[in-house]
């Protein structure tokens, strides 16, 4: 969280800088893509909250599919990501182009790799719930895996702003 | 200190997702004076913080962990949003 916090710092210095070059390259990003992301991303934080409460209920099987909702969120993401950043690559925006897009694929594509990290914890959340009888170990896996998730949320909900509102 | 509930969870996405929306009107915005524009920029990363505070308290659920760890969290708001909306606004 400490080196997220290092890069947001690095973008409003450079931002600060080239003012001008940042305000036009956030005009070349799609507003809509960020929201839905991030409305995408609450709503699988909440499935998993949910999930750890029907864990601690002993109700496996809906924890199970709780989390199987917010693996499917998280693919969604990933697929709106892709789109993203295909739209970008074709009109020739890419890391290269300006310290704007530079820092947006390096912003954007750290919390994609934390966020592929996070959905490997989620897979491996949802077959610890499919065991018969979970013990204190497996809790430990459901608990931490379900943190990870949120602190994947956490960084998103601020590089939302700071990414698509903050050139300006 | 109340537990936490479907019910509990469940209306904390519905703060954060309204919170979301709010942004979004404030960032799309741009036509009018620039002082307001900048003002309203920087609402929306005080939001974002807001939102980030929300996530831990109420998703990690930090707000039953011991007290050294929530003030080390809101610590961690309060320095990272003080010092970028600092940087965004001076700069």
């Amino acid at each position: 969280m400490t080196v997220f916090a290092l890069f947001f710092g690095a973008f409003l210095y450079e931002r600060g800088r080239e003012p001008v070059v940042f305000a036009a390259s956030r005009h070349e990003l799609t507003l809509a893509f960020g929201v839905v992301n991030t409305v995408v991303l609450l709503t699988s934080s909440l499935l998993v909250a949910l999930a750890v409460q029907s864990h601690r209920a002993a109700r496996h099987r809906r924890a199970s599919r709780a989390i199987g909702g917010a693996t499917l969120c998280a693919l969604a993401f990933v697929m709106l990501k892709a789109f993203e950043w295909g739209a970008l690559l074709s009109d020739h925006l890419d890391p290269a182009t300006n310290h704007f897009f530079a820092y947006y694929f390096g912003l954007t594509g750290l919390h994609l790799l934390h966020l592929v990290l996070g959905t490997a914890a989620l897979l491996l959340v949802r077959r610890t719930l499919r065991r018969p009888a979970p013990g204190r170990r497996d809790r430990l896996i459901v608990e931490g895996g379900a943190t990870y998730w949120h602190m994947v949320d956490l960084l998103w909900v601020v590089i939302f702003p700071l990414v698509y509102f903050s050139s300006t | 200190m109340a537990a936490s509930t479907p019910r509990r969870v469940l209306a904390s996405w519905g703060v954060l997702v309204l919170a979301t929306c709010l942004s979004w009107a404030l960032g799309s915005h741009h036509d009018g004076h620039p002082g307001a524009a900048n003002a309203a920029t920087a609402v929306t990363l005080a939001i974002g913080f807001g939102k980030a505070h929300l996530v831990g308290s109420e998703f990690m659920e930090l707000r039953h962990a011991p007290s050294a760890l929530r003030l080390l969290f809101a610590a961690w708001i309060l320095l990272v949003g003080g010092t970028l909306i600092g940087l965004y606004v001076l700069s």
